[in-house]
């Protein structure tokens, strides 16, 4: 059998895996291996899983993926970042559709000390939809705020995907973080925006909240330090070259259980819980590297890989159109597949086309962090809305995902507006440490 | 009172033993990665004076860590699956589905346990150890072997008793 042929079955045999509903890790581990046994003999292979498993394992960069998991944890089963709703909404709760705008600014200021879009989702959620039920806000309005302004906090640095990313891809784990930064604040923005407008056109989507004497403003603001203190420890550790993105990890992790302890929040349940659900993260993760690894080397040795790189090359389409097909790739997998399973799968075959018309892998983690944000909030998988709709049962799941809509359209052109002007990316990153 | 079967005690034997692990592993070794790299970083910028071996015991325990971890998130259902297809099909087609993935899953465990004992094994004989840390490596290859074997248990378990329902967690992120 022609080895392009072996490739071509092992892509479908992984798919038809998937679909049945094999761990995508696992499909792509059995798929790799089982492919390089028919290429290889069976005691190489043995010998390549068991080498992939040791040296993925125990990769230094890593130390990363479970550190900033529990710090993320930590932040969300000791609340600490909680108190952010209030003082946002005494700052914004007066925009035309004000509510809505702080459950927006508070799941990115959640994302910038957690990371986990499900995290802010299910914390701002329950704390803004009463509210917004009580001031006759639309349940579309309502609802997409919230399940959209969730993806922010996978953008706005630390982010898990970036860091599964930049291992995966080697690319500075730190660098990504800087490079988030922009296009999270202009993706917030945008968001903000989205919501007044629209409540401005009309009033009874969003109404205006109450005004609040500037003594109430300023005073809340204290309540901004937790954040702002754990975001400042790691990110401009990171910026200002003091820690590596995994020393950034152990330091802002220690830096929320001392917050957390001061404002006398940290319980046992609460650090039991949580590095419980940083191994259990973990190991999901673990597979996944150790499959991608297996299933890219089997691909590379069957001339797949080179053969995807060279053909796409030849249609003379350009990095602008390649970019373009893989939005549309994207937009159709988000359907399909959940942010981690999107990454995986799309990676070892993107990855090499991407390098090959020579973009910028810090440029295209953040293309593809906000492409695989899309996953959460589209139909028929988007997570943040089945979480959101946990805390809001009231309002119908396809009611969310219509409320979602606009942001998608908002993301999108985003991702247009980045690739226009690759350096609202690029600035943070190449001014890093200097 | 129904008595438990034996492939349903097998089973409960096995996640409790996959929770014990994941207990030691998320307890111990994650809180032990955090102090060893934070103590590092305290020590490199205020003592100029930094472990020599911290990234050997840092790669070590994230092993260990992932190690640990593995079988309980296999068990509980914490990875990441495409269900759209999946929990639509019933009967036949069901049990097709999961016998072909714990068919994938029992190979490759199979193959990680086999080659992980074999490492273990060499290991000891050439008493390999990391550059700047003086400890053997060959019980971190045990502790591999022991992951394998239990993710090789629970597949087999799959293999003979289909699973009733699709063991989902929440995701954490």
């Amino acid at each position: 059998m022609e080895l392009l042929t072996l490739g071509v079955i092992g892509v479908i045999v992984m798919m038809a895996l998937i679909f049945a509903g094999m761990p995508i890790g696992f499909a792509l581990a059995f798929v790799g291996a089982g492919g390089n046994v028919l290429l290889m003999g069976l005691a190489p292979t043995a010998a390549q899983v068991g080498l992939i498993t040791w040296e993925n394992g125990s990769n230094f960069l890593l130390i990363s993926a479970p550190l900033f998991i529990f710090m993320g944890l930590l932040v969300f089963h000791t609340g600490i970042a909680s108190d952010l709703y209030d003082c946002v909404y005494k700052w914004f709760g007066r925009l035309p559709g004000g509510l809505a705008v702080t459950a927006t600014a508070t799941c990115a200021g959640f994302g910038a000390v957690t990371g986990s879009s499900i995290a802010a989702v299910a914390t701002v959620g329950a704390m803004v939809m009463p509210e917004m039920r009580k001031c006759g806000y639309h349940p579309r309005l309502a609802a997409g705020s919230v399940a959209a302004g969730g993806t922010l906090a996978i953008l706005i640095p630390p982010s898990f995907i970036m860091i599964l990313y930049g291992v995966w891809t080697e690319t500075s784990i730190g660098k990504l973080f800087i490079a988030g930064i922009i296009p999270g604040l202009i993706l917030t923005s945008a968001f903000i925006a989205l919501i007044t407008v629209r409540s401005m056109l009309n009033p009874a989507l969003g109404p205006k909240g109450p005004r609040f004497s500037w003594h109430e403003r300023l005073t809340s603001l204290w309540k901004l330090v937790p954040t702002l203190a754990v975001f400042l420890l790691v990110i401009g550790g990171i910026y200002g070259g003091i820690f590596t993105a995994t020393e950034a990890a152990a330091i802002g992790a220690i830096g929320v259980m001392v917050v957390a302890a001061v404002m006398g929040r940290l319980s046992w349940k609460a650090l039991k819980l949580s590095l419980s659900e940083a191994g259990h993260t973990s190991g999901m993760i673990f597979i996944i590297i150790i499959g991608g690894v297996l299933v890219s080397r089997f691909l590379v040795q069957t001339g797949l890989t080179p053969a995807l790189v060279t053909w796409i090359s030849e249609l003379g389409i350009g990095a602008t159109g390649v970019l373009l097909l893989l939005i549309v790739l994207y937009l159709i997998l988000g359907c399909m597949l959940d942010t981690m399973g999107t990454l995986i799968l799309t990676l070892p075959f993107v990855m090499p086309v991407v390098l090959e018309l020579g973009i910028d892998p810090v440029w295209f983690g953040v293309f593809v962090t906000i492409m695989i944000e899309l996953a959460l909030v589209t139909p028929p998988v988007g997570l943040n809305v089945y979480v959101l709709n946990n805390i809001a049962p009231e309002v119908d799941v396809m009611e969310i995902f219509r409320g979602c809509y606009p942001f998608v359209a908002v993301m999108i052109a985003v991702v247009f507006l980045l690739m226009a002007f690759p350096q609202l990316v690029l600035w943070l990153p190449e001014s890093m440490g200097k | 009172m129904s008595m438990p079967t034996p492939d349903k005690e097998a089973a409960s034997v096995s996640n409790r033993l996959a929770a014990a692990l994941h207990a030691i592993g998320t307890l111990v070794f994650i809180p032990a990665l955090m102090l060893l790299v934070g103590v590092d970083v305290v020590l490199r910028y205020f003592f100029d004076a930094p472990l020599s071996w911290s990234v050997d015991a840092g790669g070590l325990l994230l092993l260990t860590v992932f190690l640990c971890s593995l079988p309980s998130a296999t068990v509980t259902g914490h990875h990441v699956r495409m269900e759209l297809f999946y929990l639509r099909t019933t009967g036949l087609a069901r049990r097709i589905a999961d016998a072909v993935s714990a068919l994938g899953g029992l190979s490759l465990s199979l193959l990680l346990t086999y080659q992980s004992i074999v490492s273990a094994w060499e290991m000891y004989r050439f008493d390999e150890r990391p550059v700047y840390l003086d400890v053997p490596y060959w019980p971190f290859s045990v502790i591999m072997a022991a992951s394998a074997l239990f993710l090789c248990v629970h597949y087999l378990h799959q293999l003979v008793v289909p699973p009733s329902a699709v063991p989902t967690a929440p995701p954490a992120l």
